[in-house]
């Protein structure tokens, strides 16, 4: 076997899938503690990117946290793996390009990823949520391990 | 008898004749009374001839002579003779029918008549005739249609010819000898008669006596087949075999007068035993294995040892086998019963009531009985098997219906399962294919469970946001336009308060503004605004985007303080830098 093949598998291991899975899935569950205990602290954190309609806002900031939370839940559980990353795909896809705007936008506001009074949104911010972003496609296109649901199915089907 | 003596009157009608005629008379009278008498009393015809010709022969003076006496219809007599030599009568004797047709046709004769005797001398006699040659006088005569006789004489001792005396005297003879052989003949007949009556009497006694003991027979039969049919009668309508057995020896019973009895029937194959006692107060139980000792020694002790079924056994000495049943009747008769293999019964009868053992002939009928018994138990066994067998069908139906019940529902179920199955098998199949691809499906669930689960606690989050912000259901403040805003700054009668967050604030503000942010606004209110404003001065709010109206949010919070010029700069920080007012940093 080429050393690149050996490389594809060791990286679609699905050993390794699981733990960025769980590490993904534990990473949006911590997230989403604080931002589900401090709704309005959120909401204004959301406000402050500029980027949801007034009337959005709130509504945004108490879904969202939720959201966050049964993503990560299922992720780690591994129950609708593949529903629950896409929708982190699209929540971090949301976050980065939000940062990128407030970036350029040069507004001065935290990034709100996990506290309120967090430190100043940067690029480094950016780069972090791009990296959680690929992780989140990684998990998307090679997770298959400890897939409850999976378990699930095929003892009903052998049933 | 008659005699004629009509002759002898005109005989002597002459008185004068001679006193040697009156004595020949009186000596032919006396003749013919001594022949009376001799004759009188004799009664058999042979005797009465044998004396009669003597008696003739003697009184006429003759020699030889012969008498016969024939049956017309039997074509048989008798002929008795005197003077004549043996060999001539014996041939006299081989030809007496010949005689007869010789002298007896009426042709030959037409003239003679019953008891009328014809006297033929020798001139008058065939040429031909078989009668010896010395016969001068024959001499026919009848007794009746029946029988008929011939005398035949031959000449008299003294030679001299026979004279009208002679045949006189011989008539009358002849109807003396008539009239004695018509009694004896009459008599004989009588005796036959008598005789053949006292056989007939003897014969029909002897019939009487066969009768008599026919009739005793067909009443003892009758009496048997009268038991057979009341057993068959109380039988008949009995359907099951311990009753059947109870009736068998009831009727038993009653029938010979027993005092008491047992009967009991045991089945090999089900290894039962039936058992019914009476006359006892004791009960009979016996088990199977006992049950099967007891009819070996009864099959060693019976009088046809044969497994032969429906026969019936008689048991030798019953009172040894059945004494350990402990039943307390002494037994007299037993029979051992073969139903068939697998059925065997044994009856055991005590005494009668007279406490004698039954009779040959009642244990005839006793036998005749218990086979009678045996085919109504076969009857009955096959009647209890058949019912059995009944049952099983119908508890076999019962359960068939159930089954087809069951299977009509299993068969429901199934269809129900099937669609089941189906409808899993789908959702089963959307749900794998759902496990390999995010779905819409899943998306749009996990964001519905977000809200609800959202909305949800933050109903109940006592610290909780409200989902619409609260400037959209108050009234805001009245707008004021950049340029009126300023000339109220610049002239001292209003001041300028910038609504954003702190941050937002420190990057850039209108120029001498002051920053109450909505969240700080209890405590910069009392800090700052207090000193700042009073009733006249005109509060002018900015700050907004697209996110939030803090403007109008803390206009509120103003008004609420009681600030009646409350006014909302109108385009905000950009509209206040178009016009080149100045702002800081």
């Amino acid at each position: 076997m080429k050393f690149s093949g050996r490389l594809w598998n060791l990286v679609t291991h699905p050993y390794l899938v699981l733990a960025i899975r769980l590490y993904i899935g534990g990473l949006f569950i911590y997230a989403s503690m604080y931002k589900i205990n401090y709704a309005g602290e959120f909401a204004e954190t959301i406000a402050g990117y500029q980027l949801v309609p007034y009337w959005a806002v709130n509504l945004a900031a108490l879904v969202m946290p939720w959201a966050e939370l049964i993503c990560g839940l299922f992720l780690v559980i591994g129950f609708r793996t593949k529903s629950a990353a896409a929708i982190i795909i699209g929540l971090l896809a949301l976050f980065a390009a939000a940062i990128a705007i407030s970036l350029m936008r040069n507004l001065p506001i935290g990034c709100g990823c996990f506290h309120a009074l967090g430190e100043q949104m940067s690029w480094r911010t950016l780069v972090r949520d791009l990296v959680w972003l690929a992780l989140a496609v990684y998990v998307y296109a090679f997770d298959s391990a400890l897939q409850i649901e999976k378990n699930l199915f095929l003892s009903v089907r052998e049933l | 008898m008659q005699i004629d003596t009509s002759q002898w009157r005109s005989a002597s009608d002459p008185a004068q004749k001679t006193r040697g005629e009156l004595d020949r008379r009186v000596f032919f009278l006396e003749t013919l009374l001594e022949t009376s008498r001799e004759l009188d009393g004799l009664i058999q015809p042979k005797r009465i001839m044998d004396v009669f010709l003597l008696m003739t022969m003697g009184s006429l003076g003759i020699g030889t002579g012969l008498i016969l006496l024939l049956n017309t219809r039997s074509r048989q007599g008798s002929m008795l003779h005197r003077g004549i030599p043996e060999s001539e009568a014996t041939s006299l004797q081989q030809n007496l029918w010949p005689i007869y047709e010789q002298f007896y046709a009426q042709e030959a004769h037409p003239g003679l008549t019953c008891c009328v005797p014809k006297i033929l001398n020798r001139d008058s006699l065939p040429e031909h005739s078989p009668l010896p040659g010395q016969t001068e006088l024959v001499v026919l005569w009848n007794i009746s249609q029946e029988y008929c006789g011939l005398l035949g004489l031959g000449r008299k001792i003294s030679a001299q010819p026979f004279e009208e005396d002679d045949y006189s005297l011989l008539s009358n003879l002849i109807n003396i000898l008539v009239s004695a052989l018509s009694h004896a003949l009459f008599t004989q007949n009588i005796q036959q008669l008598n005789a053949e009556l006292q056989k007939q009497n003897i014969r029909l006694t002897e019939t009487l006596e066969l009768a008599q003991h026919a009739r005793d027979d067909l009443d003892r039969r009758v009496h048997h087949l009268r038991s057979l049919y009341e057993l068959t009668a109380e039988l008949s309508p009995i359907a099951e075999s311990q009753r059947l057995l109870e009736a068998f020896l009831l009727n038993i019973l009653g029938t010979f007068g027993v005092k008491g009895g047992f009967a009991l029937i045991y089945e090999r194959s089900a290894q039962t035993v039936k058992t019914v006692a009476r006359g006892t107060s004791r009960q009979l139980h016996i088990a199977a294995k006992e049950a099967d000792k007891l009819f070996y020694r009864c099959l060693a002790a019976a009088a046809k040892r044969t497994m032969e079924p429906l026969t019936v056994s008689r048991l030798q000495d019953p009172q040894a086998l059945f004494g350990e049943l402990d039943l307390g009747i002494n037994m007299q008769t037993a029979a051992m019963l073969v139903v068939d293999q697998s059925a065997l019964g044994l009856v055991g009868l005590g005494p009668t009531l007279a406490g004698l053992p039954l009779a040959d002939e009642e244990e005839q009928l006793f036998f005749a009985q218990a086979a009678n018994f045996m085919i109504f138990f076969r009857n009955v066994r096959a009647f209890e098997t058949i019912q059995c067998l009944n049952e099983d069908l119908l508890q076999a139906n019962r359960e068939l219906k159930q089954t087809i019940a069951d299977l009509t529902e299993a068969r429901h179920t199934i269809k129900v399962l099937e669609r089941a199955k189906t409808a899993l098998k789908g959702v089963l199949q959307r749900q794998a294919d759902r496990i390999g691809r995010a779905s819409v499906l899943d998306v749009s669930l996990i964001l519905l469970a977000a809200l609800i689960l959202a909305c949800t606690f933050n109903y109940a989050n006592p610290h909780g946001i409200s989902v619409l912000p609260q400037a959209i259901v108050q009234e805001p403040p009245a707008e004021i336009d950049a340029v009126t805003a300023r000339a109220l700054q610049q002239a001292g009668q209003a001041v300028i308060v910038d609504a954003r967050p702190p941050e937002f604030y420190r990057q850039k503000h209108i120029a001498d503004s002051v920053n109450v942010p909505a969240a700080l606004f209890e405590i910069i209110y009392k800090m700052k605004l207090t000193r700042l404003v009073n009733a006249e001065t005109v509060v002018i709010v900015y700050g907004r985007n697209i996110s939030r109206r803090y403007d109008e949010h803390v206009g509120q919070l103003l008004m609420a303080r009681e600030h009646d010029k409350v006014r909302i700069l109108s385009g905000g920080l950009r509209a206040w830098q178009q016009q080149g007012y100045p702002v800081r940093p």
